[in-house]
């Protein structure tokens, strides 16, 4: 089966600065891959690449085989096969909860404002806002507003979900509600390309961890096999430094 | 209840100390410039006389229809401009960039006086058209009004975080949908203080158009100064007519930087 998602030797520089050297990366449909690593390795430049956020100066990144490095390609089109969850939320002030769920489908896909409302209810009740549907997100909490981010996401019926950092913002009890509906989403065969520090999550959620480290994947594998016998130093040493924050 | 009344208590005072200052000061204004000019000792006396303000006022009142007229629609020319301008900066050709970096900043540096005198004759010559001077005000004072306006757009603009621009693409816009829909709604209340700002300041300088002839409250102010001979009344009174122009203007726009300072 063709992968949803196949990054080949992606190489990116911000400046003189070599972000990225020759990233390969496969996903398939279903697939849920998290990936960890030190700060400045290049895992959230890499998540923005697939999206087209970031535009690589060199390698090739198809998504549902559509090669989205075309310098011809049509971004906005292409984008709607992606949802992205920020780290900052990154919701429209200016709207409500539910207007920014249906802020996609209104604009993007043209859809009616009746069957917009409808569908942006649905997904707001299945990450359990349903009673705040009206609210703006200054009323919200973090946890609340990355949830909204979340159905956000979700009504343009992407074939991936991308990830970044989406619990590092929030309050530690907070969280665990975000993580929920994650992994409500794995559950449900969504492909998911996270980028986080949550170990347990990654643990129990992920079917591949991805080590990332000044630039490249140094390791991946199965989550038991990454946590439990990883086979580079450099990925060893990184878990250990983790354990401070109980993360591992 | 008793903390509220405590905290409140002083600041009313103060309100009520303040009113009674500036009561006191437009009374010591007032008397002084009637005694300066009544009583001048061995000199000729000065009398007030409001008899010709009196019968001269609907011809006054008249410059104030031609004022208003000059700022709305200078204004209405530099919203215009200034949206224009202001897109210009913000895009990525090279030619609209700098193109616009130059009106803003000639606009912005030379005064709006010699700007004003400089399109009422200059521009005839060039383009070989005549239009009068109520067109040249509105042309001069609207890319002047244009320039400054450009600015506070760009400034709103810039100011929406970049994670709103990336949200909205992330959703599939197109860069003019994210503009249009989710950049634009945001950056228009934190515009609208100093807006309402500059327009203040356009009425009060289109009282410049009175040097080109233009019959706003300035000129007929300055015609019947010289006709009745009685300038004090004339031209204080016509100072007086531009201050309630503006200051019920001041009220509201004060309401606009109230409601809608940025609070991020």
């Amino acid at each position: 089966m063709e992968p949803i998602v196949r990054v080949e030797n992606l190489h990116k520089y911000f400046g003189k600065l070599h972000v990225l050297r020759g990233v390969s990366l496969d996903v398939e449909r279903g697939e849920v891959v998290v990936i960890i690593g030190p700060s400045g390795s290049g895992k959230s430049t890499f998540l923005r690449c697939i999206n087209m956020l970031e535009k690589p100066q060199s390698g090739e990144i198809y998504i549902d085989g559509v090669r989205i490095t075309d310098p011809k390609a049509d971004l906005p089109k292409i984008r709607q096969n992606t949802g992205m969850v920020f780290q900052h939320f990154n919701l429209f002030p200016h709207l409500t909860a539910l207007g920014n769920v249906m802020e996609g489908l209104l604009t993007v896909r043209k859809m009616d404002k009746g069957l917009a409302r409808e569908r942006g209810a649905a997904l707001l009740a299945k990450v359990g806002l349903a009673d705040k549907v009206d609210s703006h997100p200054r009323n919200l909490s973090g946890g609340q507003q990355q949830r909204v981010a979340i159905a956000r996401a979700l009504a343009m019926e992407p074939k991936a979900m991308l990830f970044d950092e989406v619990t590092s913002a929030l309050d530690p009890e907070l969280i665990g509600e975000v993580l929920d509906v994650m992994q409500q989403l794995a559950q449900e065969g969504m492909m998911m390309i996270c980028v986080t520090h949550e170990m347990h999550f990654a643990r129990r959620v992920a079917d591949r961890v991805i080590m990332f480290d000044e630039g490249v994947i140094i390791e991946q594998g199965p989550p038991e096999h990454i946590f439990t016998e990883a086979t580079h130093e450099r990925t060893r040493r990184f878990l250990r430094q983790l354990e401070w924050q109980g993360r591992e | 209840m008793d903390a509220v009344e405590d905290e409140e208590a002083p600041e009313k005072r103060r309100q009520i100390i303040k009113n009674v200052v500036i009561a006191v000061g437009i009374l010591t204004v007032l008397v002084f410039l009637y005694k300066a000019t009544a009583l001048r000792g061995d000199r000729v006396h000065y009398e007030w006389r409001f008899d010709a303000v009196v019968k001269n006022f609907p011809f006054l009142l008249q410059g104030i229809l031609m004022s208003v007229a000059v700022a709305l629609a200078s204004m209405a020319v530099g919203l215009v401009a200034g949206m224009v301008a202001a897109l210009a900066r913000l895009s990525k050709n090279p030619w609209l960039s700098a193109s616009a970096y130059c009106y803003v900043e000639f606009f912005r540096t030379t005064p709006m006086l010699v700007q004003l005198v400089w399109v009422y004759y200059c521009l005839p010559i060039i383009f070989n058209v005549s239009f009068g001077p109520f067109v040249s005000a509105i042309v001069a004072l609207g890319l002047n009004a244009g320039a400054f306006f450009s600015e506070i757009f760009r400034a709103g603009i810039t100011s929406i975080s970049k994670g709103q621009t990336e949200a909205a693409l992330a959703l599939g816009m197109t860069t003019r949908q994210a503009f249009r829909r989710i950049i634009l709604p945001q950056a228009i209340t934190r515009m609208l203080p100093p807006i309402g700002s500059n327009w203040i300041s356009l009425i009060k300088d289109s009282s410049l158009v009175s040097a080109i002839a233009l019959a706003d409250l300035m000129y007929r102010g300055r015609v019947l100064a010289s006709i009745t001979y009685r300038p004090l009344e004339i031209l204080t009174v016509t100072a007086v007519l531009y201050f309630l122009l503006t200051y019920p203007q001041s009220i509201w726009v004060n309401w606009l930087h109230r409601k809608y300072a940025t609070a991020d």
